[in-house]
């Protein structure tokens, strides 16, 4: 059996971060089987939501590869809320079997600590092309001291039956719970449920996820975007799926002086660099990367490593990539990435911030290309005006100011509208089933720039 | 939408204007033009200027013509009605002198002329009742007298380097006082009151076109719906 294609249909969001509510529909198991690239942009105002779906994504995918929760977790329950909630629909094709699996994770609190809460899995099994009703899979209440799941007959009929799975399972759910993880993809619970539970879908999801979460799916958040221009770290994604031992997409460079890395990421990153290279070298024309190979040295395990730098070429002229512009640095960091999405219909991109630095006519031809002939699923947020001008309005989603219906699509748009002047004329005078943004008032803007201004002599003088 | 002369016009205005009309829903743009002045305007393309002028900020913010409930238009007088004989000539002046009595000129020739060019062009403007692509949009011009410095701030020869000045400070008076600008402009003694038609005619005459009047007033007396 080949490997399993997995595109990300739906996303909802509950009490996550800013939106209280928020549906984001964001591919098609269609475009997946045709090879057919789903692009998908989150334009709105700072702060209304955008980056809450990339965080929302983000933390599935730790979540499902098996990691803690990161530390910074409880800033994504919603301020006056218990829990947050994060719903994902994915279509899977794995072999002939397709299959819609939902998987939800729940994020509360325990003390003073931020813990998945609960776990729920639902799926939509497919009988001859015809999508069957929906069933719920599995759900667990992971902090709470019931030691079953639901539906109880499930749980019964393979957990109860054999004294090792019991307590297995309770060992699953308390391991979980005290190390702030998911159930399902710790390493006990996805012992139990991927091998042979009884409920085959079950399995069959939980192993494409966590394959497509390792090795298909690269997020780029702001997180690390704020790294790279702190100068930290590069992340450069890579698709190589020979190199065995490595479970994450991302190969951390240091970009303030050399890296340490083991002789084997070393071959995969020399490897990486060159599909990189000839993009870029359209992108940014007379610019190369290359690594800076500072020779062997040990690594603290005791395992070869090699020191390495990033460097930057340009007539022969090369520098350390930390000094490169901050546009440049982010191309590169993403520029993997995006070719294998462009590809490979199985890869998914998600990207905050995707204009960040970078020029906007070249972002607008690059989006271009990708929404005709780009096989995978690009979802990113953006606030350049400017691809909206390029891609069609299937391909974008605007936030509003109601946290309850945090995205929409524009009504009204016509195939000839252009979708940038739709979107500046629907924030100016509204017309959307949403506000899309508070009013700004530039003349407040000049005022306040003037009290200020008069503020600051005043600080002085005095 | 507001047609103003300059950028000191929007600059003073715009922002205790938009915060008049913000509780009535009314969105609203200003655009920066004289072309009552302009020697390459004339009676017969006037209408089609200000219809550019307004399709260039339409297109700015993505409006159509339909989103439009008015066009007002604010136009200084700067002396245009007043008889030739109160210009005088001065040939060291730089610029020209607004007095009440009379208006001094470097040029006496030019200034009789651009009167006379300004007083064409104003007084077409007054028969539009509807501007826009296909005469849709209501249309009415009110006047500064002799010019907006001089109803603002009773100086009628602020020179240009201090009106944005000028302009700053009375947007910020009245930044928060809304109903005080509104006091300001329909009841000072410099409010010319009556008929639309009739504040016209009032401005025609003798030398009031050199003196501190607006008719600007009654756009607020029918609550900003205004024409």
């Amino acid at each position: 059996m080949g490997k399993p294609l997995v595109r990300i249909l739906k996303i909802v969001l509950d009490n996550f971060k800013n939106v209280e509510k928020g549906e984001i529909i964001a591919g098609s198991s269609e475009n997946l089987l045709q090879g057919k690239s789903d692009v998908l942009g989150i334009y709105g105002q700072n702060g209304s939501g955008k980056t809450a779906a990339v965080d929302a994504i983000h933390l599935m995918q730790r979540l499902v590869v098996g990691e803690k929760l990161p530390r910074y977790a409880e800033e994504f329950i919603r301020q006056g809320a218990d829990c947050a909630s994060v719903s994902i629909l994915f279509f899977i094709q794995s072999g002939d079997i397709p299959l819609e699996f939902e998987y939800t994770y729940t994020l509360g609190r325990k003390g003073d600590k931020c813990c998945v809460s609960a776990e729920k899995i639902a799926y939509y099994s497919y009988k001859e092309d015809v999508r069957q009703r929906r069933k719920t899979a599995f759900q667990c209440d992971i902090l709470g001291d019931d030691n079953r799941f639901y539906p109880v007959r499930k749980y019964e009929k393979y957990i109860k039956q054999s004294e090792k799975n019991l307590v297995d399972f309770a060992v699953a759910k308390k391991m979980a719970a005290a190390n702030r993880s998911s159930l399902l993809f710790s390493k006990e619970g996805y012992g139990i449920f991927s091998k042979d539970y009884l409920d085959d879908k079950v399995s069959l999801g939980l192993k494409a996820l966590r394959y497509y979460m390792f090795m298909k799916l690269f997020v780029i958040t702001n997180r690390e975007i704020g790294a790279i221009n702190m100068q930290m770290l590069v992340p450069i994604s890579f698709t190589q799926q020979d190199m065995q031992h490595i479970n994450t997409g991302k190969i951390p460079v240091a970009l303030q002086g050399t890296s340490l890395i083991p002789v084997r990421i070393y071959q995969v990153l020399t490897r990486t660099i060159e599909p990189i290279n000839q993009v870029l070298t359209v992108l940014v024309p007379g610019i190369r990367v290359e690594i800076e190979d500072h020779g062997r040295q040990l690594m603290d395990d005791g395992a070869e490593g090699r020191k390495i730098e990033l460097v930057s070429v340009r007539n022969d002229v090369r520098i350390p990539l930390r000094c490169e512009s901050a546009g440049v640095i982010k191309i590169i960091s993403m520029l993997n990435a995006l070719v294998a999405m462009y590809n490979d219909k199985s890869v998914g991109l998600i990207v905050d911030e995707l204009d960040s630095g970078v020029f906007e006519y070249l972002l607008g031809n690059l989006l271009e290309i990708i929404e005709k002939n780009g096989k995978g699923q690009l979802l990113f947020t953006s606030h350049n005006l400017r691809i909206l001008e390029t891609v069609s309005k299937e391909s974008v989603l605007f936030t509003t100011t109601n946290p309850r219906h945090r995205y929409i699509r524009l009504t009204n748009v016509k195939e000839t509208n252009n979708v940038r002047d739709m979107y500046l004329r629907s924030l100016s005078i509204g017309g959307q089933k949403e506000p899309l943004c508070e009013i700004v008032d530039i003349y407040a803007i000049g005022h306040a720039f003037r009290k200020a201004g008069r503020e600051l002599v005043n600080e002085y003088e005095n | 939408m507001f047609l103003v002369e300059g950028d000191t016009d929007e600059q003073s205005l715009a922002g205790v204007i938009r915060r008049y009309l913000a509780p009535r829903h009314q969105r609203f743009q200003v655009i920066g033009t004289d072309i009552t002045s302009d020697w390459d305007i004339n009676p017969k393309n006037i209408l089609d200027r200000v219809n550019d002028e307004i399709h260039i900020a339409l297109d700015k913010e993505k409006w159509f013509e339909t989103d439009l409930s008015g066009v007002i238009q604010l136009v200084d007088m700067d002396g245009a009605y007043i008889d030739d004989r109160l210009i005088r000539e001065e040939e060291t002046l730089l610029h020209w002198q607004y007095h009440e009595d009379g208006m001094v000129a470097k040029s006496r020739d030019e200034a009789i002329k651009r009167n006379r060019h300004k007083v064409q062009n104003l007084d077409q403007l007054l028969t539009l009742t509807h501007v826009g692509k296909s005469a849709t949009i209501p249309y009415r011009a009110f006047y500064f007298s002799c010019n907006l410095e001089h109803v603002l701030h009773n100086e009628p020869n602020v020179p240009d380097y201090e009106k944005r000045e000028k302009a700053d400070a009375f947007a910020d008076q009245y930044y928060d006082d809304v109903e005080g600008f509104v006091r300001f402009i329909t009841k000072s003694s410099f409010c010319v009151l009556g008929s639309w038609e009739q504040t016209w005619d009032f401005i025609k005459e003798g030398n009031h076109s050199l003196q501190r009047f607006t008719n600007f007033g009654l756009f607020f007396e029918k609550g900003g719906r205004g024409v």
